[in-house]
């Protein structure tokens, strides 16, 4: 605890002379700032693939031959069959809780779920099987952290695994960085 | 015997760098797609040969993917803080965090080593690589230091042990980006996509700027380009100026 004390205390100490920007070190009443979404671990242990979904929030992307893979920050990847760029025709949505990338090599592709790698085959793309899952190999992963600096509501591990965070006003947050 | 095994090492080893050479001046689309797939510079996940390389948060994190089955982590190396992305070039690979470029060299893949760290002041996006030369996009933004340093560099990484800065474009509020052969594409966020010539890789120059085109992101294949931006995912054919669009696919609104 005294180290993560000292880790906070850093940041701060850091941030206030890299932003010549003096800021008040005391929780105000209420701020604008990020709370974690949480969901047990048993849920995100399911990968399914679902039919095409509308792009909502499109994030990463990759090519891998004639597919491409939009990704859909912290829910999964939407594969396209892209053989004719002018006419991508969307195949599935396959969904990864708390995915933030992906990568594929010999027709395996490579996900981070919560602090997993997960490997799944894709050599029939429209029936995507999960063949391995290397747990905590991730450990320091976006979901840890909100996506911006600033006030958060502090992180309960026992509440679950983090999937995304929600900007909310916070009344006298104890976290920050 | 030991000689012997240790010849024959050297020249497989030789071989080995011979066919990469050899893929990467003529059949890189090819490789690309048929083996291992390309991301876009927001990547975290970089995969090289056998290994797949993780950057998080803090950490460069190496998966060996021999047997995709049976993923192990070999190895796992603390950068620094706001690491945000990973770009494999050539036996190298450049990451961007908040404040710095890291070159890292994984010659031996299990053991990557720090070559060099070119230290920004302020917020530092991703970078891209290409010959001798390394793009970075720096953008000051909501949550980062109030600086407003909005820029395109252009780093010699001839010695990657010690990077100078060659060349720099001022921006509008410029994310991911791209580049193939003498083509760099630029993230400009909401005010849209640019288009550099770098037929003169230290000074890109710009041959269009598509205003109506929000983007975040880019892959520049060999002909086409695909972005993704707040509007949705873009396609174009880059064979031409101006590229021409092929295809568009909306966000639900």
């Amino acid at each position: 605890m005294k180290k993560r004390l000292f880790q906070v205390f850093c940041v701060s100490v850091s941030l206030f002379f890299s932003c010549n920007k003096p800021e008040s070190k005391l929780a105000p009443d209420e701020v604008e700032g990020y709370k974690p979404i949480y969901a047990s671990r048993n849920s995100t242990n399911q990968i399914s693939q679902l039919s095409p979904k509308p792009l909502k929030n499109p994030g990463k992307i990759y090519v891998y031959g004639n597919f491409l893979f939009v990704g859909e920050k912290g829910k999964g990847v939407h594969i396209f069959n892209n053989a004719n760029p002018s006419n991508p025709v969307p195949l599935s949505f396959l969904e990864i809780p708390a995915n933030s990338d992906i990568a594929i090599k010999n027709d395996y592709l490579y996900a981070d779920s919560a602090g997993d790698l997960l490997v799944m085959n894709i050599s029939n793309p429209n029936q995507v099987t999960l063949v391995s899952r290397l747990e905590n190999v991730i450990p320091n992963t976006n979901f840890q952290v909100p996506p911006e600096r600033g006030f958060f509501e502090c992180v309960d591990n026992s509440k679950g695994i983090i999937v995304a965070w929600e900007k909310t006003t916070l009344r006298k947050p104890k976290c920050r960085y | 015997m030991q000689i012997l095994m240790k010849k024959i090492g050297i020249f497989l080893l030789a071989t080995l760098l011979l066919s990469a050479c050899g893929m990467q001046d003529s059949n890189m689309d090819t490789m690309r797609s048929n083996n291992v797939g390309q991301a876009g510079s927001l990547a975290r996940f970089a995969i090289d040969g056998n290994r797949l390389y993780v950057v998080d948060k803090t950490s460069l994190i190496t998966i060996d993917i021999s047997t995709p089955n049976e993923p192990k982590k070999t190895h796992q190396t603390n950068i620094g803080l706001g690491i945000e992305t990973i770009f494999p070039y050539q036996n190298k690979l450049f990451i961007g965090s908040e404040d710095a470029v890291y070159i890292y060299d994984f010659s031996n893949p299990d053991r990557p080593e720090l070559l060099s760290r070119y230290q920004h002041i302020t917020a530092c996006d991703p970078v891209v690589a290409q010959g001798n030369y390394a793009y970075v996009t720096l953008r000051s933004g909501s949550g980062r230091c109030p600086r407003n340093i909005n820029v395109l560099e252009v780093l010699d990484i001839s010695n990657p042990r010690n990077p100078q800065v060659v060349g720099s474009v001022n921006m509008l509020n410029p994310h991911g980006l791209g580049v193939n052969g003498n083509n760099l594409f630029v993230c400009e966020g909401n005010f849209g996509l640019k288009r550099f010539d770098i037929s003169n890789p230290t000074q890109p120059q710009q041959i269009e700027f598509l205003q109506d085109i929000a983007s975040f992101d880019v892959i520049p294949r060999s002909q086409t380009l695909v972005v993704t931006g707040q509007n949705g995912l873009y396609q174009f054919d880059y064979s031409q100026i101006p590229m021409q669009q092929l295809s568009f696919i909306s966000v639900q609104q």
